[in-house]
């Protein structure tokens, strides 16, 4: 049986690593796991590639704003865990209100409060 | 500066972590197959899935590498390492390109530090810019000239006529006694230089080069010698003897050293000179065109002989 592949939405340019910073902020994990969690998270809507996603923590790894060690996995395997450095938590808070002003500026133009006549 | 010495440390750690991006990958296909197994997938089946889900692998861990900033060094260290190739495969082509840089540099440094030696620095003597050259002019032709005959050269100069430096004795006696514009006056006549001297020594006979110059011309340069000593104007009057002055190469060359020089008795010319006194290396213009340019045939092999002026003006 084949699951039905929901509509997707594609990752804006850039939002990636804030997704990546958000879903480490719940504690360390590895990569698939992120990818799973923002899929879960978002009702299926965004699909992580794999193809961006290990470019995407490794240049977050460069950047210091994650970090990485070897541990166990729940299956009892060895998995690359990232978690959020002080650094990365500080990028994830400016990340997240730019954010919000883009999301609430995109909202403002689509929905216009006051309806402006013809 | 920072950033520059991590990738350093990551470059030595190279190998390691591309092992390390490997059993990443690795992990991530073997979760994804098992969670593909879990929805119901056949084991096989589940594999050949994730290894779909994770698209061109090189090509992943290519993008992956660059995020390591590696990329420049690899690349070129892949430049050098292809530029050694073709070289070496290319051998005679190398080997001629090589040695037409190497004559090509060789030549131009050698050019440029003549040419530095020459026109930027000046003379290897005390005050070169206290240093003047006495010239006559005459704007006429040579047939309407006051001076009905000399033995020299004279060449045009554009602005002032015929030129020359070359004075009658009376005219450099009188520059002697009206010292009030300059402190020393002392003539030379190098036209010796183009003249092959015969100069023998012990039996020996040599050909060289030389200038006849007045007592004061040492005093003039404020140059020292190596050993024994230079002419002086005592040197310069009637029934003095004949003294020279060797240059360092000379020296070398002819007497073996530098005070074995001294005192001795040459014949230049079939002239007797009783005394030869040694140049000091940096006199005599000597190292700026030693060190510039083999130019020894003429200059440096040979003797710079230094006759009394008085003598050769008498001759």
């Amino acid at each position: 049986m084949h699951r039905e592949p929901p509509s997707r939405v594609e990752l804006l340019q850039g939002t990636l690593d804030l997704l990546i910073l958000r879903t480490l902020l719940a504690g360390p994990t590895h990569g698939h796991a992120i990818a799973k969690h923002i899929q879960r998270t978002s009702e299926d809507l965004l699909q992580v590639e794999t193809g961006s996603l290990y470019p995407a923590l490794h240049r977050l790894e460069a950047k210091e704003w994650i970090a990485a060690s070897w541990k166990l996995s729940d299956r009892g395997k060895r998995a690359r865990y990232y978690r959020l450095t002080p650094r990365g938590r500080k990028q994830l808070a400016s990340e997240q209100s730019k954010w919000r002003a883009f999301s609430r500026a995109v909202g403002l133009i689509l929905n216009p409060v006051d309806q402006e006549g013809p | 500066m920072n950033a520059f010495f991590c990738r350093l440390r990551w470059l030595a750690r190279r190998s390691r972590k591309d092992a390390e991006l490997r059993e990443e990958l690795e992990f991530h296909l073997e979760e994804e197959a098992e969670q593909l197994q879990a929805e119901g997938l056949a084991e096989e089946q589940a594999r050949w899935a994730a290894r779909r889900e994770l698209g061109n692998l090189t090509l992943l861990q290519e993008d992956t590498r660059a995020t390591w900033g590696w990329t420049i060094l690899e690349q070129l260290g892949q430049d050098l390492r292809y530029a050694f190739r073709t070289m070496a495969a290319n051998r005679l082509f190398t080997l001629l390109a090589m040695t037409s840089l190497a004559l090509g540099i060789g030549a131009n440094t050698a050019i440029y530090s003549f040419m530095d030696s020459i026109l930027l620095r000046s003379l290897p003597v005390s005050d070169p810019e206290s240093l003047v050259v006495l010239n006559w002019y005459a704007k006429t032709t040579e047939g309407d000239s006051v001076m009905k005959a000399m033995s020299g050269t004279t060449y045009d100069e554009p602005n002032s006529g015929v030129t020359a430096g070359i004075f009658p004795f009376p005219a450099f006696e009188l520059f002697q006694k009206n010292d009030s514009v300059f402190s020393i006056v002392f003539a030379h006549y190098p036209s010796w230089q183009m003249r092959r001297l015969n100069v023998s020594i012990k039996g020996q006979v040599d050909v060289a080069a030389g200038w006849t110059v007045s007592g004061d011309y040492f005093r003039g340069l404020g140059v020292a010698p190596v050993a024994g000593r230079l002419i002086i104007s005592d040197d310069d009057r009637a029934g003095a003897s004949a003294v020279a002055v060797v240059s360092y190469g000379f020296s070398q060359k002819r007497f073996g050293g530098a005070a074995n020089a001294v005192g001795q008795s040459i014949l230049i010319d079939n002239l007797p000179f009783t005394s030869i006194f040694r140049c000091t290396p940096m006199s005599c213009w000597e190292p700026a065109i030693s060190l510039a340019f083999e130019l020894r045939i003429t200059w440096l092999e040979t003797i710079i002989g230094f006759m009394s002026w008085a003598d050769c003006v008498r001759e």
